[in-house]
């Protein structure tokens, strides 16, 4: 016996050997796909520290990357601002539903604004046709293709709440998504994981998630673009509705606002008495979806009649 | 007198490690082959799920998670279920269960894996993982519930690992564990399997968004469903263990798993229904959620057989297990831990996870089931998981139950046939718990009683020509041994034995009488030899 051993052992232990080898070469081939992934452009972006820590030289030259990489993946010129939140500004969003027609204007302009993927038809905002004599969301409609208004329905659009109590951004374990100074939710593209609790977490139905790389034709491309909004987003993280930013950091209204033919939205400064917005919460019977989840919403509905 | 003995270093345990994890019979290489081709399927399918976006999965924006976060939150519970066996092991001093824990605190190990891969496919960008990690990255701790659940999991795993290495070292070198290095690591271990499946009901239930999750009972919930799923479990790998790998547990260990089961069972369907009462009987509607996964709501009936199959099983099994002729089933008792093992899994996941989302927050109804790709990665997680329990417990089982390296006397026949005692003490014990036949017991018996007599001689003899000075005092230890052995030859022969109490003592007091004897006393006379050249 204790002679044969070593024998058999050297048998058994090639065929080991050639195990190991032929298991080793199956998991190459098996995780051979990921060759053809190229999750990031350059090295400096997959080592780029939180959004947070970067300086304002590098936040500039970081747009300018973000540009190039437009012009050579769709041969087109962009420009990427990185517009900062104003001190003492509070933004905040209304909409009127007396007046809201369903029109769905607001969701087209956003999914266009925002580069949104085409073949998906994504937008931030959803709109829901509603009966008459609720507020449940239950009897709601976000599916409806007919001519609007209809007879007994009213129309509600969501979108992100801009919450000051926000579960998004309690939930989400690397501080990748946050609430600025002036009151906008924003997420850092470039430092998600893609975990979606914040989708699970969201009472509103706000966040999307990218599950494939968004595709625009680079003659519908914004070139509008902002870096923690509106720039076209990579495969994989989430992203959400910032109040256009990279417009009403600038002194423009939102996207949505400028589209909607009825004038059901009203969008300004919470912190400013003498803003539009402040008119309308003090002056109309304004309702908060969802309130007694805590969430303190800076986006409102109001009745007129 | 000088210990000239040599304890091997961890060099030799690593190869002796990846031997015995090896080395196996057709019947082990067949399953590894398999658990290998299943999990290489499962990377091929990953590979390509990272290439081309999660848009490969049923998930959406009204369902985000699916079977990845079913199956992590599913075997969080398996892992923390090990405490049903280290509790009796360690608390109670319960020797039955000290041969088996090992088993347990192993699976652990292994679905901690499961539960790490599962979520780590479900990222979609596993190539920030790093962002998750200070100082590079940013560790939303103390406010994400998901940072705890991180730190929990590598926890439970960090301590389960040290335990189950720190005890195998030792009884490979055979040097006795120093208790203040392994003992509060068991003690915080019991404790962080309660939180490691707390921490992840958290996960749901402190989001209130979600009215289905958002419920206290949540967190008992799952530990119940955990002690059922776990146990039962473990139940089945000490069957198959005993059975294909002839190691000789004892009915004991799985006697007092199924009286655990026997109630948590109870208490996991008593759970369901309250947490239904609750829901249905005010009407709110909160409970769209639950009436959609029961009986399907607006035309969409999607987890209505899932939920429904889920019930029946853990009602069967429930019942199985209340039957007191089920421990002398032991394929029915297996089939009955099956069954609940699947009961569960669907209870948590399609269950559990997935009617959160359905309605969406905003009511919409939109149904999940999961692609082709989902089942193919979660398959090749468990797989992983499977492959890696199956290398340690090839590891693992050898040094428990044998002689070990650590217990060579530096000569090589006296080595030989000290692993040939060990061989023959553990035949005997597993004659005589798996309840064969009186001939059999009693053929084992009369071999290791010849054996134990002619090794004793072939080694005084040794003593004696080499004028060891210590010859009558090991004589008369070797003495007491033939008697005890007598003693249980006569035991075993009375008609009316309890043979279980005495396959206990001849396994625990002969082996440790065997185990000290070899460590101290031969050593001793090993030593004597060594000083002689």
């Amino acid at each position: 016996m204790t002679e044969e051993q070593p024998a058999g052992m050297t048998r058994r232990t090639v065929l080991k050997a050639a195990g190991a080898t032929l298991g080793a070469g199956a998991f190459a081939a098996a995780i051979a796909p990921l060759t053809q992934w190229k999750p990031a452009e350059s090295v400096d972006e997959f080592l780029r520290r939180h959004y947070k820590e970067l300086t304002p030289a590098e936040l500039t030259e970081i747009c300018r990357r973000v540009e190039a990489d437009a012009k050579k993946t769709h041969g087109i010129d962009v420009h990427v601002a990185a517009p900062q939140p104003t001190p003492g500004v509070k933004f905040g969003y209304a909409l009127n539903l007396s007046i809201c027609v369903g029109c769905r204007r607001c969701a087209e302009a956003c999914h266009r604004e925002n580069n949104h993927d085409r073949a998906t038809h994504n937008s931030y905002i959803r709109v829901f046709e509603m009966d008459n004599g609720t507020l449940d969301l239950a009897h709601g409609d976000a599916t409806y293709d007919h001519p609007v208004p209809a007879k007994g329905k009213y129309y509600m659009p969501v979108q992100c709440h801009h919450c000051d109590n926000a579960p998004c951004t309690k939930v989400c374990p690397v501080e990748a998504t946050w609430k600025e100074q002036d009151g906008i939710v924003v997420v850092d593209y470039n430092w998600c994981i893609g975990c979606r609790y914040c989708e699970a977490a969201c009472p509103y139905h706000a966040r999307r998630f990218n599950w494939k790389k968004p595709e625009v034709p680079a003659s519908e491309i914004n070139p509008d673009q902002g870096y923690l909004s509106n720039r076209v987003r990579p495969q994989g993280v989430m992203e959400k509705c910032t109040f256009c930013l990279h417009r009403t950091r600038e002194g423009r209204l939102p996207a949505c606002l400028e589209a909607c033919p009825t004038g059901a939205r009203v969008f300004g400064d919470l912190a400013d008495p003498q803003s539009e917005i402040r008119w309308v919460l003090a002056n109309k019977r304004v309702f908060i979806l969802k309130e007694d989840l805590g969430t303190r919403p800076t986006f409102f509905y109001f009745f007129d009649k | 007198m000088p210990n000239l003995i040599s304890r091997p270093g961890p060099i030799a345990f690593l190869r002796q490690a990846i031997h015995h994890a090896t080395d196996g019979g057709p019947l082990f290489y067949a399953w590894m082959t398999l658990l290998t081709c299943v999990a290489l399927v499962g990377v091929n399918a990953w590979a390509n799920q990272v290439v081309h976006g999660m848009q490969v999965t049923g998930m959406g924006d009204h369902v985000s998670w699916g079977l990845y976060i079913s199956n992590f939150t599913f075997f969080v519970g398996v892992a923390a279920a090990a405490v049903m066996m280290v509790i009796p092991a360690y608390l109670y001093h319960d020797h039955e269960m000290h041969d088996s824990v090992i088993v347990g605190e192993l699976l652990a190990i292994a679905a901690i894996v499961v539960c790490l891969l599962s979520v780590t496919v479900d990222l979609g960008r596993p190539d920030r993982f790093w962002h998750m990690m200070p100082p590079l990255g940013r560790f939303n701790w103390p406010i994400s519930m998901l940072t705890w659940d991180v730190i929990v999991l590598n926890g439970y795993l960090a301590l389960n690992l040290w335990i189950c290495a720190y005890l195998l070292w030792n009884r490979w070198r055979g040097t006795a564990p120093s208790p203040r290095l392994y003992l509060p690591f068991v003690f915080l271990s019991i404790v962080w399997a309660v939180s490691i499946h707390t921490v992840t009901a958290f996960l749901y239930c402190g989001l209130g968004g979600r009215p289905f999750w958002n419920t206290a009972l949540l967190a008992p919930r799952f530990l119940a469903s955990a002690f059922v799923a776990g146990p039962a479990l473990i139940i089945v790998i000490l069957l198959a263990l005993q059975r294909l790998g002839g190691y000789p547990f004892g009915d004991r260990p799985i006697a007092l798993l199924l009286r655990i089961v026997r109630i948590t069972a109870l208490i996991n369907l008593f759970m369901l229904g309250v947490e239904c009462f609750t829901a249905l009987y005010a009407g709110s509607t909160h409970a769209s959620s639950l009436r959609y996964l029961l009986f399907g709501a607006h035309g969409h009936h999607g987890l209505v057989p899932w939920i429904w199959s889920a019930i029946a099983l853990n009602v069967v099994a429930a019942a199985l297990f209340l039957w007191p002729g089920l421990l002398r089933r032991p394929g029915l008792l297996a089939a009955a831990c099956l069954m609940t093992f699947v009961g569960i899994w669907i209870e948590k996941g399609m269950g559990l996870v997935i009617p959160g989302f359905i309605p969406s927050t905003l009511h919409e109804m939109v149904e999940y089931s999961p692609t082709a790709t989902e089942w193919k990665i979660t398959l090749g997680v468990v797989a992983g998981g499977a492959l890696i329990y199956t290398l340690l417990l090839k590891t693992a089982l050898p040094l428990i139950s044998g002689w070990t390296p650590g217990l060579s006397v530096g000569h090589a026949a006296m080595d030989a046939q000290h692993r040939r005692l060990f061989e023959q003490l553990n035949a005997l014990v597993a004659a005589v718990r798996s309840r064969r036949g009186a001939a059999e017991v009693g053929r084992t018996l009369d071999f290791l009683d010849a054996y134990v007599r002619e090794h004793f001689a072939d080694e005084e003899r040794l003593m004696s020509e080499s004028g060891y000075a210590g010859l009558d005092d090991h004589r008369r230890m070797h003495a007491g041994f033939v008697t005890e052995l007598a003693a249980v030859h006569a035991a075993l022969s009375a008609p009316d034995a309890d043979r279980q109490a005495i396959a206990e003592r001849l396994h625990h007091a002969m082996r440790d009488w065997l185990l000290h004897h070899i460590r101290v006393d031969d050593r001793a006379y090993a030593s004597h030899l060594a000083t002689r050249g």
